[in-house]
């Protein structure tokens, strides 16, 4: 119960976020705000909620909706390829090893969600789905991992020498703060999928597990709330950042 | 990666303005840079402007360079006539923009 809560949470946040980035790269917001948007309205949009109507994972394989399945199998790689462009394009964009990394990171993806879709389709009808697609699940959770440690690990070092251009007042502190708050959600994620990728390799059911549902419910909450905090800053948070630089820098 | 004209402006005027080579120039330099969370790739002259009054003059003075601010003085205002080329989207603009 607690972990469908935290998947309406996670839907509905990172959908408004998507949406919200979608229309600011419309307004001319540049290439990051393309990949960012459709980052998270792939994944919280569409990716996970076909995933889950589809019911692969859940039931067996023969009253898994195969064509639900695949769609959301796909958009998750897609909107995960696109996290990966946003996090070259807003950190390293001059770098090759960057865009290599990227490369590989994508096609990864692509091979794992249709490796994914190839193993529900061909499996015997009464095998669990959950079984029957195991080890591509575990790898398509570990490029997951991969693409949030890194946008986790970019966001956090930079904030790191935003902080200090902030100070200078070379950079808005607000700025610089949505910096933080975006390495905060690459961290959360990354810890979750971790935990999870970890419980699943023990043979752990999810639904009855009392750590994966609690783990779930929290770091959904701590990312979306990171996430809207930066993409929605309130008045009042917005005033709480600047005045918090402002005693940093007095 | 190539370094920013502003960097390579102020880099040559500490190499002929104190007694540094060449690498102790641009490793002071690189040092106040990172300092004010900025790199020589992409630092541009408004930025250098300020990396120049604020944080070079304690890395000079702890290198034992006597006449820091005056020094910097001087590098700041021939920076005034640098031309920084085309602006690079820096990781600020991006989230600047993302704000809406």
């Amino acid at each position: 119960m607690a972990a469908l809560l935290a998947l309406a949470v996670f839907v509905v946040f990172n959908t408004a976020v998507g949406l919200r980035l979608l229309h600011t790269a419309a307004r001319g917001g540049g290439a990051a705000a393309w990949t960012c948007g459709f980052g998270f309205t792939f994944i919280g949009l569409l990716g996970h909620p076909l995933h889950t109507l589809s019911g692969a994972g859940v039931v067996p394989v023969g009253e898994v909706h195969h064509a639900l399945g695949a769609a959301g199998s796909v958009f998750i790689a897609a909107g995960l390829s696109a996290f990966f462009a946003f996090t070259l394009i807003a950190f390293r964009r001059n770098q090759v090893w960057a865009w290599i990394f990227t490369g590989i990171g994508i096609t990864l993806l692509f091979a794992t969600a249709f490796g994914q879709i190839g193993a529900l389709a061909t499996a015997p009808a009464e095998m669990p789905s959950a079984e029957a697609a195991r080890s591509w699940s575990m790898s398509l959770g570990a490029l997951s991992t991969i693409c949030y440690a890194w946008s986790g690990i970019e966001g956090i070092a930079e904030w790191l020498r935003a902080r200090r251009r902030a100070a200078l007042g070379l950079t808005d502190p607000l700025t610089a703060n949505r910096i933080l708050l975006w390495g905060l959600h690459g961290v959360c994620v990354t810890v979750l999928n971790a935990m999870l990728i970890t419980l699943s390799a023990q043979g752990v059911n999810m639904g009855e597990s009392l750590l994966a549902q609690a783990g779930t419910a929290f770091f959904s909450l701590v990312s979306c709330t990171t996430i809207t905090l930066a993409f929605f800053p309130t008045r009042a948070w917005s005033s709480w950042v600047r005045r918090s630089a402002a005693l940093a820098e007095a | 990666m190539s370094t920013s004209s502003a960097f390579e402006f102020v880099s040559d005027q500490l190499e002929q303005l104190t007694h540094f080579n060449r690498l102790e120039a641009r490793g002071t330099l690189r040092f106040a840079l990172k300092a004010a969370g900025l790199d020589g790739n992409a630092v541009n002259a408004a930025q250098m402007g300020v990396v120049v009054a604020r944080t070079l003059p304690q890395e000079l003075e702890s290198r034992g360079i006597g006449n820091a601010a005056a020094l910097c003085q001087t590098i700041a205002r021939g920076l005034a006539g640098i031309d920084s080329g085309p602006a690079r989207a820096s990781t600020d603009d991006v989230f600047r923009r993302l704000g809406g």
